[in-house]
């Protein structure tokens, strides 16, 4: 009734104003985590049950230990999803579990873990069942299948996700 | 409860009788099936929000849970200030009490009412009038299970 036309914004009471750009943001929010504007060149093998992805780009470190360990991976009947990258003798992958795996992911991770490391003996094997490694994975693997990559920026990559999967916090 | 009735007069059980017959029921299914329905909606959104916080920043799986949960109450707090979400609580009951919103609503509803008996007694002191419970029994609740772990982790082999 007594409605202070300082409170308005355009015309619109701060209320709605707020309420607004609150859906905007939301809307932003799931709209730029849906869409990728990354043009996706890989190998893969997708279906319902499995989505691996191989990396066959000259101009780049060597990615067939990789795609070796990706098809160890898939006989594995818990996993959906891999990822990875590997840079000598250091080789990361992350991988998606069915969902009602996910209770015992961390079990999963330590066995892969343990049977890669014995089948791959002198490689640093790390697996995570991290989202958060299977995004970062994903974008490099992307960006290794499309751009050239030398030693040195992916050995910078691998640290970054190497801090990630040591984070604690 | 039947020794209790035992206990009452007749004129009582009369009352409990025509008291029954006219009380409106609870529509149990349907108040879960709403209460499922939106605090599922408040979880996906809390979903959402923390991929969007994987994606974009370097929050890992088990770091993800704090910028997410800020978020969550801080439009909580909007919402709560606007009077939307007291009517979005008054259709999901317990869908909008048991998420994280629910406790952001419960602190920023109690300062509102107190805001006029000053910032410091009013706000400062009633703020956790109502979530005061719930933070006191999660860090008693989270100090039995740390417990239980140390014992468990120390002298159980695990």
């Amino acid at each position: 009734m007594f409605q202070n036309k300082k409170n308005t914004y355009w015309g619109v009471s701060m209320k709605h104003f707020f309420i607004g750009l609150l859906a905007l943001s939301f809307s932003f929010m799931t709209l730029s985590g849906c869409t990728s504007n990354e043009e996706d060149n890989r190998l893969s093998l997708r279906g319902p049950t499995e989505d691996i992805t191989k990396i066959s780009n000259p101009s780049t470190p060597d990615q067939s230990l990789t795609n070796k360990a990706k098809e160890l991976l898939r006989t594995q009947d818990e996993v959906t999803a891999v990822r990875g990258i590997n840079i000598d003798n250091q080789l990361v992958l992350a991988i998606n579990v069915k969902q009602i795996n996910q209770f015992t992911e961390r079990k999963l991770e330590k066995k892969l873990k343990k049977e890669l490391e014995n089948i791959y003996e002198g490689v640093t094997v790390d697996v995570s069942s991290d989202q958060k490694i299977f995004i970062e994975l994903d974008k490099l693997e992307k960006k290794l299948q499309n751009t050239t990559y030398d030693k040195q920026q992916l050995q910078k990559q691998y640290n970054d996700i190497k801090n990630l999967i040591d984070d604690e916090a | 409860m039947t020794k209790k009735n035992n206990n009452l007069s007749k004129q009582q059980k009369e009352y409990q009788t025509f008291e029954k017959q006219r009380e409106t029921k609870r529509p149990v299914v349907k108040n879960c099936i709403k209460a499922f329905l939106i605090g599922g909606s408040i979880c996906t959104i809390g979903q959402a929000i923390s991929t969007f916080y994987m994606y974009y920043f370097n929050f890992t799986e088990q770091t993800v849970g704090n910028p997410t949960v800020a978020t969550l109450i801080f439009i909580t707090m909007l919402l709560t200030g606007f009077g939307v979400y007291d009517h979005i609580a008054q259709v999901a009951g317990a869908g909008t009490a048991v998420p994280v919103t629910g406790f952001g609503n419960a602190v920023i509803s109690a300062a509102i009412e107190h805001r006029t008996e000053g910032y410091v007694l009013g706000v400062g002191g009633n703020m956790f009038k109502l979530a005061g419970s719930v933070i006191l029994f999660g860090v008693f609740s989270s100090f039995v299970i740390a417990l239980i772990k140390t014992i468990l982790m120390q002298w159980g082999g695990f």
